[in-house]
């Protein structure tokens, strides 16, 4: 379903891409971890045309993301995308924000994309919300509008980067039972996260990434089990602490 | 000073006469208003654009313009809007003296809107145009339905603040011939002799319009403004405010 | 070929150029000694006196710099005030006061915000080491305005450039009125406008780019 092969990338001087290889089938749970500046958000945000790549070959749902003339919006149209910081629109309330992209990409009819609007505010446990403007929703409630608003395109893959960092304890949990939700549905998923338990509980396997590259890409039982990788046995002691 | 004209100001027929300056006072403000905002959006968008051809022509126009006093922008029209639009219009078109410093405003004006309304747009959070691309929206859906709303409205006070320099620019339309509140006043003192007593008054009156709209601006809930924005802002009300 | 124009009517272009340049400076010198003292009255601790601040900025800011000038021009005469004997001399001063009284508001509101800028406990500093208020204005707090006032004085000081075109209507001969004199008698508008474009821009263009790169240097020292 997605396919990296030998996939560069440079920001100026830094390679933030090295040659990545990398493949996810349909409906698996691939957790990306990594300490910060080595290329996680790059790598998932180069799925959905965010970020373009140099060299290599990237493959997402049938459709060559690095061909020259690639349809991005189409791409998109079947790639949702969660980011840390919610980028939730402050001047539309929360279903609003959920029946946007249906009514003007899916083109659907206003009161079909309410009623799909509102029922997945019901999944994302938020429907009393629904005509609050995001300044008067938790971190954690406007989280969970992002998910709706990215599952509103019914997308075969979602994006997930960090969803969690910029919470409260309390409300990592609000979000994370929605994505462990998700998982079990069989959505495929590619999520940067460090948390661990998530992890441990979701995701089919682990893929830990360092100064661009990909160190160690192993099944989620036997990376926490005992990780291969010196560096990633380090990191990991790290993230577990605390 | 002539102390027995003050009278003047209580007659009806003379409160007539300048209300019918200040009439065509606004009148130039809201034409040249009304068309330099399209012009204004279109420069912003044009300067924000990927593509050079687009970009830099954008860039020229805005910074040329707001170079150059919006006077002579005035003047220019004044003499030579009428030949400008003849091989539009027929050998016989006369641009009326209205329309010719309508436009010379309106030139300056959509520059500075331009600016004012780039200074929103770049002033949003980056995760604003990248989550509104994830989700599909084409380039033209994410300003239309994201970026714009939310710059536009953010810059309102910008935009009404820069209304009073209009109002206020205005008054130099009078030297081409339209009879604006300033050129009103100055018909009654040259007939007069009171040009203390009249030039007061006009004040007074561009003083009640001004100050009212610049207070209303200052006044307006929009939300928090980005301080790139804020500075971008004072930058324009410094350099831009004209006469 | 526009600039050629310019080399056969000099008195009037370069002539006109000089003038407007005079009236700039002038001007901009009167704004900063005007704009610094209202600035104070703005921040004084006499209410009467912030009041009377006040209402220079509003009353300057609010009303149209051509109206300034008229009554500059043909006001003052009539109470008895000249500016000089000399007509010419008259007016042109008349103009270069009119630029200083209404760009002085300006002038006046950036100090002012650059005064409020000034670390409170500075002051607090200077009163307790005994200095008196003025002595504490003079020597703490005026001088650390300077850095967050220069660019904006810098956009004020192009404003001003552009806004002694206005000169022009009560008769003064700078650059813009120069060229409408040359297309009246040459009927070349477009060579007589693009010629005074240019030097316009000749003035705006290098004081922008000044403007743009103090506002960096500062902004980045801070
Ligand atoms: N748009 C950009 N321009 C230049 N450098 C960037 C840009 N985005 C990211 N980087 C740099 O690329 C590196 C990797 O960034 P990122 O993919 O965000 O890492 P991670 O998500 O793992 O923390 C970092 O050093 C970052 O500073
Ligand atoms: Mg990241």
């Amino acid at each position: 379903m997605i396919e990296f092969r030998d996939v560069h990338k440079h920001f100026g001087p830094l390679h933030v891409l090295n040659g990545i290889d990398l493949s996810v089938a349909e409906r698996e749970v691939v957790v990306i971890i990594g300490p910060s500046g080595s290329g996680k958000s790059t790598l998932i945000r180069t799925i959905n045309g965010l970020e373009a790549i140099e060299s290599g070959t990237l493959v997402v749902n049938g459709i060559a993301v690095h061909a020259e003339h690639v349809d991005v919006n189409r791409l998109r149209k079947d790639v949702g995308m969660v980011f840390q910081s919610f980028n939730l629109f402050p001047h539309l309330t929360a279903i609003e924000n959920v029946m946007l992209a249906p009514l003007k990409v899916r083109k659907l009819g206003r009161s079909e994309a309410r009623d799909r609007a509102m029922r997945l505010l019901e999944k994302v446990g938020i429907p009393e919300k629904a005509d609050a403007p995001p300044a008067r929703l938790s971190g954690g409630q406007q989280q969970r509008v992002a998910i709706a608003r990215a599952l509103a395109m019914e997308p075969r893959i979602m994006l997930f980067d960090e969803p969690t960092s910029a919470l409260d304890a309390e409300m990592i949990r609000e979000v994370l039972d929605v994505m462990r939700d998700l998982a079990r549905e069989g959505m495929t998923m590619l999520v940067v996260t460090h948390e661990v338990g998530f992890a441990r509980e979701a995701s089919n396997r682990v893929v830990f990434m360092d100064g661009g590259r990909i160190i160690e890409d192993s099944p989620t039982r036997e990376f926490f089990a005992a990780p291969r990788e010196e560096r990633a046995k380090q990191f990991l002691s790290k993230v577990i602490r605390h | 000073m002539r102390p027995d004209t003050w009278g003047m100001f209580v007659d009806p027929a003379i409160l007539r006469f300048f209300g019918q300056g200040l009439l065509e006072t606004l009148s130039i403000a809201a034409a040249s208003t009304l068309l330099s905002f399209p012009a204004g959006l279109l420069f912003a968008l044009g300067r924000l654009s990927r593509r050079a051809w687009i970009r830099w022509p954008s860039i020229a126009y805005i910074e040329a313009i707001r170079a150059l006093p919006v006077l002579l922008l005035i003047v220019y029209f004044g003499i030579k809007g009428s030949t400008l639009f003849r091989p539009l219009f027929g050998s016989d078109f006369d641009l009326p003296r209205f329309w010719a410093g309508v436009l010379g405003l309106s030139l300056y004006t959509s520059a500075v809107l331009a600016e004012i309304i780039r200074a929103g747009i770049v002033s949003l959070p980056r995760g604003q145009a990248e989550a509104a691309r994830a989700l599909g929206l084409s380039y033209a859906q994410s300003l239309r339905h994201v970026i714009l709303p939310q710059a536009l409205r953010l810059m309102v006070p910008a935009m009404m603040g820069q209304l009073t320099t209009v109002i206020k620019d205005t008054s130099l339309v009078g030297t081409i011939g339209v009879f604006e509140l300033l050129r009103q006043g100055r018909t009654i003192y040259t007939q007069f002799f009171n040009p203390i007593e009249v030039l007061l008054f006009v004040s007074l009156v561009y003083f009640v319009v001004c100050f009212a709209l610049s207070q209303g601006s200052r006044r307006l809930e929009v939300g928090r403004v980005p301080r790139i924005a804020q500075v971008k802002v004072q930058e324009l009300q410094l350099r831009d405010q004209a006469a | 070929m526009p600039g050629a124009i310019a080399f056969q009517f000099p008195d009037l272009f370069f002539g006109g150029l000089w003038v407007t340049i005079q009236i700039s400076a002038l001007g901009l010198a009167g704004a900063l000694v005007i704009g610094t003292a209202v600035a104070l009255l703005r921040i004084s601790p006499a209410a009467p006196l912030r009041w009377l601040g006040a209402a220079y900025v509003e009353f300057f800011r609010n009303t149209p710099l051509v109206v300034q000038l008229f009554f500059l021009f043909l006001g003052l005469p009539l109470v008895g005030l000249r500016f000089s004997s000399d007509t010419f001399e008259s007016i042109f001063r008349a103009a270069a006061t009119g630029m200083a009284l209404y760009h002085g508001a300006y002038v006046a509101e950036v100090v002012r915000g650059g005064l409020l800028g000034v670390d409170k406990g500075q002051i607090e500093a200077a009163r307790s080491l005994g200095l008196s208020y003025a002595q504490m204005l003079r020597y703490v707090q005026l001088p650390q305005t300077f850095r967050a006032v220069v660019p904006p004085v810098g956009n004020i000081a192009i404003a001003l450039v552009k806004n002694t075109s206005l000169a022009s209507t009560i008769g003064v001969t700078e650059l813009l009125f120069g060229a409408e004199i040359v297309e009246s008698r040459t009927f070349r508008a477009e060579e007589s406008f693009a010629t005074a474009t240019l030097l316009y821009l000749l003035l705006t263009i290098p004081l922008g780019l000044a403007v743009n790169y103090l506002e960096r240097r500062l902004l980045v020292a801070r």
